[in-house]
């Protein structure tokens, strides 16, 4: 598909603006009525045809059923050399040490052809080597420099990639990484002291080394994959970006909490334009660290209402996402949970205080059953807001014997927003009725037909990229580049106003389970082919605003 | 007085004492121990047909068609009937080993009696030897195809062990070959609930309470239905009809609290919630979401102060349940009920902690550690305010160690407790004799001379509900 760029001028500042097909033909204006469509969103699996088909991740297990085995691994979407065109990294696992060496690098590169195929290229862009028992993936561009790095989770040392052009060097050392070699799961890239650079949260699971795997069991004699309550948890961490292109660990305020961290997210759910962070622990309650405006936290998870579930218990958190999912205009964090636990879904009540609404949304007793770790939010039916998809698969193969009803491998779940922040599970059909052990998920628009695409990682098994091919509306992908805020523009808040309703993003790392999904927001238009108005908060303070912009891409840099 | 109770109590906890629980009750333990019990000749072998007939009552209820068990009743040999008149009584106390033993004697002269397989099925049950339960039931149901209530046990522990379906199936066939009752259509729809089929958990619930308008735990169970599924003030509705016809129960008063509280009426939420996190210092949820109605309420002080104590309550919670864990893994391992007994305690929640203690006391426990279970039952016994249980077993356990002080100085209290001033001075001063350097004991005593009784009209409001 053939790309037209353009420049224009409006309210004085320059922008790119990328149109692509997704507009049609002729249709200039927006329609002047709009009625809510009702349309199944359908995907179609596209993994072999993409090139994906021979990948395959590795838990390493070899009879013992050690604990980390059963975490999986994620993926995620990243340009990685400038070509706007999406690739994919894939997070490969390994064999444990005892085991011999893995022959898979820790993580794997895919470069997009933009006509839908995918190529490995790890070995071309300098990954082949590196060996890693890794988990999570988290791309963002932490110098700078106008291109992606990548940054790897893992059960011993973290690993940084640094993006020169295309070409990747572990740097994790030497920018100063690398102190710790500690079992790390999620990460999120965020200007914390709104300083320009990113700096980076680091959120840890539990104590484990195979000297000291715990026996569990849950049928007869026979060995269970154990849950964290057995291990000891580790605290997360948290690193200052110099502005050099090095870190310096400021961990005081994170330490001293629980840890068995496995997702976490940026959100300003205080819209005071410092990043807060939202981090969901396994067994152990969730956090919400309050940005005291000067990078500093407080954490605030049981005053604010998130830390428990409605009952005051503890969940086992996996993946997260935020948004805002109605026209109330305030953000829901929403919370993959274990099976026979609802998705946590708290909405914020406007004064700090968040307000548990799983079975309100009509999400919650459909969720008891599954296992969720990748959870996410996008417009897959481009109606206008935001729908939920929930990865799931359980950690133990013969859960089925002692919990009725619950699978080791599960379907997909695909909540569809009704518009008013409730949801209705979409019918399983299609790939949704297929099973798996699923671990990450992530959403991107990696074929360019405007809507939301989805990577869905599995433990121990494939890939699975689904196109989405729901009957096409029009979409607004804004894409956002900082000068005075950090080159991603991460912690941007992005309003959309169509025909009357508003949309909002926030620009974010961290999210669903592992992962990472496309770095700018698409925004669904329904039908109509214009944005009436868009505005953009800049992490600097900067407010830009714009008027009737046509759907396809958009690119604004700060001005 | 209450400083004694206390800090007497915190020296009771931690004795032990070698002697076992084969000693205290050395006709009791074993499979072989039934002939002891019947050869002792302890029994009235007389029938008494009062009690045949409260143990047809008590065992399985009325039928209006005389059944296998009915007529096996009318037969049984006295001397079986006594067996099991003692063996229900034991059950009933909780004393589940002794409550075994006498079925084991009953079925030296009745094999085939299905009441006492029953029995057995609802001790073993209580002992979480689920497989053994089920067993016994099936024994049942072998003997007496119609033994009322067999089937719905069995679904009851399907349902413990997360086989639902079956549990359900269970249900249903008590239905068709024994006929509905409230019990059943209530645990059909908390089955149904927890399956997933919120459809067929509403009906079930909605026949309770076409039969019975007033089964008020059916409408606490609607509500969470209700409220599962989003449909909170229809759930308000549901729960404030079961909470006026049990306007007391504070398990009652927390789930209208928090629907309140989720219906955005926090001030209506507060009068609910209070009471049970005042009362049940344990229950997370309870100060956790009064925590909550206070922060909505803007009185944020009061507020940490509940957040404080639900963070703690959780901790203790979680520390339960991996206790609890341990159990369901392995229930014949005494050092996990004992494990369970001190993490339920922790949590102040002595009633349960009572019953993992004696739960214990069942499973091969070395000597010292069924006397430190014994001495740890007497103190929760003294905490929950059943004084004269605690006397019992604090006698019973300086018949086994009469050396044992701590033992020794807690009976004092219990007395004290119990208004019986002569015998507390009798206990502390035996104490004495056995221990003349003994201070707090001398101390009590002197403080006892002072005493007047009505100070020990105290009620307790420590948590010492089984399951509560």
């Amino acid at each position: 598909m053939s790309i037209k760029i353009a420049t224009v001028q409006i309210a004085g500042i320059v922008l790119i603006v990328s149109f692509m097909g997704c507009s049609q033909p002729g249709s200039e204006e927006s329609a002047p009525e709009e009625v809510q469509r009702d349309v199944q969103i359908v995907f179609t699996d596209v993994t072999a045809s993409a090139g994906l088909g021979d990948f395959l991740h590795e838990t390493g297990a070899f009879g013992e059923k050690w604990f980390p085995e059963t975490m999986g691994a994620g993926g995620g979407f990243l340009d990685y050399n400038g070509d706007e065109i999406l690739d994919i990294v894939l997070v490969s696992g390994s064999k444990f040490p005892s085991q011999g060496e893995s022959t898979e690098p820790a993580i794997r590169l895919y470069e997009g052809s933009g006509e839908g195929q995918f190529t490995d290229v790890t070995s071309e862009a300098g990954l082949e080597s590196f060996r890693s028992y890794a988990f999570g993936v988290n791309v963002a561009d932490y110098d700078n420099d106008g291109d992606p790095d990548i940054f790897v989770t893992a059960l011993y040392k973290n690993l940084l990639f640094r993006n020169d052009g295309g070409i990747f060097q572990e740097v994790s050392q030497q920018v100063g990484l690398g102190g710790h070699s500690e079992w790390s799961t999620a990460s999120v890239f965020l200007d914390a002291d709104l300083d320009g650079f990113l700096d980076l949260y680091i959120g840890n699971y539990v104590h484990w080394t195979p000297e000291e795997d715990i026996y569990c069991t849950r049928v007869g004699d026979k060995k269970s994959y154990c849950t964290p309550e057995q291990y000891e948890g580790i605290t997360s961490r948290f690193y200052r970006n110099r502005g050099d292109g090095t870190f310096e660990e400021q961990s005081d305020g994170f330490t001293e909490l629980p840890g068995k961290t496995l997702a976490a997210a940026s959100i300003d759910f205080n819209r005071d334009g410092s990043p807060d962070l939202i981090v969901a622990n396994d067994t152990q309650r969730d956090l919400l660290f309050e940005n005291q405006q000067d990078g500093t936290f407080i954490e605030k998870g049981i005053p604010s209402g998130i830390a428990f579930d409605e009952r005051g218990r503890a969940r086992a958190g996996m993946g997260v996402d935020v948004g805002v999912v109605d026209q109330t205009g305030e953000e829901t964090i929403f919370i993959g949970h274990f099976s026979g636990e609802m998705v946590g879904v708290y909405q914020h009540s406007g004064n700090g205080t968040f307000r548990e609404r799983a079975a309100v949304s009509q999400i919650g007793r459909s969720s008891l059953r599954t296992l969720t770790f990748g959870l996410l939010l996008a417009d897959f039916d481009l109606d206008k807001d935001l729908d939920l998809l929930t990865a799931n698969g359980h950690i133990t193969d013969d859960i089925g014997e002692v919990e009725e009803g619950v699978t080791f491998r599960q379907r997909t779940q695909l909540y569809v927003n009704m518009g008013d922040g409730k949801f209705s599970e979409a019918e399983p059909v299609g790939v949704l009725s297929e099973f798996m052990v699923a671990r990450g998920a992530a959403w991107a628009d990696y074929d360019r037909d405007g809507d939301p695409d989805l990577l869905i990682t599995e433990n121990g098994g494939p890939v699975h990229l689904w196109r989405n091919d729901t009957p096409s509306g029009n979409s607004l992908a804004v894409n956002l580049i900082g000068s005075r805020s950090n080159r991603d523009a991460l912690g941007s808040r992005i309003r959309v106003n169509v025909n009357g309703v508003w949309q909002e993003r926030y620009l974010r790392t961290g999210t669903s389970y592992l992962s990472q999904s496309q770095r700018w927001p698409l925004f669904g238009l329904g039908t109509a082919n214009f944005v009436d108005s868009l505005e953009v908060w800049w992490p600097s303070g900067t407010l830009s605003r714009y008027t009737n912009i046509p759907s396809g891409t958009v690119t604004l840099t700060e001005e | 007085m209450a400083t004694i109770a206390k800090s007497h109590l915190t020296r009771a906890y931690s004795s032990s004492n070698p002697d076992s629980e084969e000693k205290r009750l050395p006709s009791f333990i074993g499979t072989s121990m039934y002939r002891s019990v019947y050869q002792t000749g302890k029994f009235n072998l007389v029938v008494i047909p009062g009690i045949l007939f409260s143990l047809i009552i008590l065992i399985s209820g009325c039928r209006e068609e005389i059944g296998i068990a009915e007529k096996q009743r009318l037969l049984l040999p006295p001397e079986t009937a006594m067996h099991m008149v003692e063996a229900k009584k034991a059950f009933d106390r909780g004393v589940y080993q002794v409550a075994l033993a006498y079925t084991d004697s009953a079925e030296i002269f009745a094999p085939d009696l299905a009441d006492l397989h029953f029995l057995r099925g609802k001790i073993y049950t209580r002992l979480n030897r689920i497989d053994i339960a089920q067993t016994a039931y099936q024994v049942v149901l072998e003997i007496d195809p119609y033994y009322p209530g067999a089937r719905f046990d069995m679904g009851l522990n399907s349902f413990r062990r997360g086989k639902l379906r079956d549990a359900i199936n269970y249900y249903l066939e008590e239905e068709s070959e024994i006929g509905p009752t409230p019990a059943l259509y209530h645990e059909l729809g908390r089955t149904y609930a927890k399956l997933g089929v919120p459809d067929s958990a509403r009906t079930a619930y909605e026949k309770v309470l076409s039969i019975d308008s007033e089964h008020t735990m059916t409408y606490m169970w609607l509500g969470q239905l209700l409220e599962e599924v989003g449909d909170l003030e229809g759930a308000l509705e549901m729960s404030l009809i079961g909470l006026s016809q049990r306007p007391d129960d504070l398990d009652y008063q927390y789930i209208v609290g928090t629907q309140y509280f989720r219906l955005d009426s926090a001030e209506a939420a507060l009068p609910h919630l209070e009471p049970v996190a005042e009362t049940w210092s344990w229950h997370h949820g309870a100060q956790f979401n009064l925590g909550q109605v206070y922060m909505r309420l803007g009185r944020e002080e009061d507020a940490e102060v509940y957040f404080a104590r639900a963070e703690k309550a959780q901790q203790l919670q979680q520390r339960v349940n991996e206790a609890q864990d341990a159990i369901n893994n392995d229930p014949s391992s005494p050092a996990n009920w004992i494990n369970l007994g001190n993490r339920l305690r922790e949590a102040e929640q002595y009633g349960r902690a009572i019953e993992a203690y004696k739960n214990g006391l069942t499973t091969e426990v070395p000597p010292g550690l069924a006397l430190y279970m014994q001495t740890n039952i007497a103190s929760l016994y003294m905490e929950c305010g059943d004084f004269d249980a605690a006397i019992r077993r604090l006698n019973a356990i300086l018949r086994l160690d009469p050396e044992l002080s701590a033992a020794r100085l807690n009976l004092g209290v219990a007395y004290v407790q119990s208004g019986r001033f002569e015998e507390a001075r009798n206990a502390w001063e035996e104490l004495l004799e056995r221990d003349p350097g003994h201070a707090v004991t001398k101390g009590y005593l002197k403080q006892l001379e002072s005493l007047n009784q009505a100070e020990y009209e105290e009620t307790s409001t420590a948590d010492c509900l089984i399951g509560g």
